[in-house]
């Protein structure tokens, strides 16, 4: 559960600097995606975005991303750093 | 490699100058991002929400350096508690920031381009408008039984609130069913802005068309005064034409205002350059400027200067409160008394 802000990432090159902030209970996820390829991989970010809370079992939060080309190792990365961050782990 | 840490704007201001920037004044911190070699490469400085004096040396442009330097400085923000950022940039440079998932809220050519970062935005503010206008618009409707209604705003700082303010709203208020007097909120001059809101919502109290709200960062705030970036003699033009910008995209819009008014300024060069461009840009927006004639009291015209000098005079006579009655509601007068403000 996502207790606090918190957030992970850069602004540069081939990453994705991801936020999060806790939601109420119920709420379910609220995705905001920003990258410079969203044409071509919006669904694709969106879907490794979702599929790493589903993991992480994070069911309400609202999370932001600005992503620069990240491959998806790094989105699952950046997006589970932010959640530890946000429920006090790290 | 690269590294980022904070300096002194004198260790900034070649760069910045260099860049074509004028260094900005009375930031909170700046960093800078220095190559091993090659000594400091780019620059940014935060002063409270607003990112100021972005510059990168040019041979260096294009090697991700804006994406390096924005990042510390988002983090110096979140640190200090700051979850929304804004950045003013020159309208041709606004696409780099773009890129870097900052929203573009308004661009003036050829002067500027204004640009947000984080949650809460110009959207958010919107939503706060819409409301607000719901329920002005119902309490309305039930006292005049009007279904269609029309607004119109005015923009004051009230610093502090005279007859003047209160001649300037009676005037507008006449001329639609809804008036909306946006408060300044920026602060740093002699009343906050509680104290003066305040003010403002007491000394009209008594009207009923009369809807009193804060301006946010949206309306004549720090935020949109972007002098540093352009010459002194633009630095107005930007900031009016900015102003203009925002109103007549959000809210306007947000309060379905389509007249705005604004007390005519017969001795501030700058108001005067405000009023001028409201009234060159608002109507092609579709809202229609009127310029109101300030009240005179005794020959001489109320302003808000006058009585802050009068306030702040160390020899606070019974003329100077005299003086001040002429040029203050019943209201005002109560309320700085209340609140310990009268003939410190």
């Amino acid at each position: 559960m996502i207790r606090k802000k918190a957030w992970a990432g850069t602004l540069e090159s081939s990453d994705i600097y991801v936020e999060v902030s806790p939601a109420e209970p119920g709420t379910g996820l609220e995705l905001t995606v920003q990258s410079v390829v969203y044409a071509q991989f919006g669904d694709q970010i969106e879907a490794v975005i979702r599929e790493t809370l589903r993991d992480l079992h994070v069911t309400d939060a609202k999370v932001s991303v600005s992503d620069r080309g990240a491959l998806d190792c790094t989105i699952r990365a950046r997006v589970e750093t932010a959640v530890r961050r946000g429920e006090d782990e790290v | 490699m690269y590294y980022i840490e904070p300096i002194t704007m004198k260790q900034a201001q070649a760069l910045v100058e260099k860049c074509g920037l004028e260094a900005p004044a009375g930031v909170d911190v700046t960093l800078g991002l220095f190559h091993d070699n090659d000594g400091l490469i780019a620059t940014g400085s935060l002063k409270r929400d607003m990112i100021q004096g972005v510059a990168v040396n040019p041979a260096f442009q294009g090697e991700d350096i804006l994406g390096k330097l924005l990042t510390a400085l988002i983090d110096q923000g979140r640190k200090a508690g700051v979850s929304s950022l804004y950045l003013f940039t020159k309208p041709e440079r606004a696409v780099q920031f773009q890129g870097l998932g900052f929203r573009q809220i308004g661009s003036v050519w050829p002067y500027a381009a204004l640009l947000e970062w984080g949650e809460e935005g110009v959207g958010q503010y919107v939503e706060k408008l819409k409301h607000i206008r719901q329920a002005a618009e119902q309490r309305r409707r039930e006292t005049t039984g009007f279904e269609k209604l029309t607004a119109a705003a005015i923009v004051m700082h009230a610093n502090p609130f005279t007859r003047g303010h209160r001649y300037l709203i009676e005037q507008a208020g006449e001329a639609a069913d809804l008036l909306y007097v946006l408060v300044v909120e920026e602060e740093g001059s002699m009343f906050s802005y509680e104290d003066r809101i305040e003010m403002v919502r007491r000394g009209t109290a008594d009207l009923s068309n009369v809807t009193v709200l804060g301006g946010g960062r949206y309306a004549v705030s720090a935020l949109t005064f972007p002098s540093y970036f352009t010459g002194k003699d633009r630095a107005s033009a930007a900031h009016t034409a900015m102003d203009a910008e925002l109103f007549a995209k959000y809210i306007a819009p947000a309060l379905g205002i389509s007249l705005r008014f604004v007390g005519c300024e017969p001795f501030s060069p700058v108001t005067d350059l405000y009023n001028r461009t409201l009234t060159e840009r608002l109507p092609k927006a579709g809202i229609a400027v009127r310029e109101l004639e300030r009240l005179a009291v005794s020959g001489t015209v109320v302003s808000a200067s006058a009585v802050r000098a009068l306030l702040a005079d160390k020899e606070f006579d019974k003329g100077a409160e005299t003086a001040l009655m002429e040029m203050l509601p019943s209201s005002t007068v109560e309320y700085l008394k209340e609140r310990g403000l009268w003939g410190r």
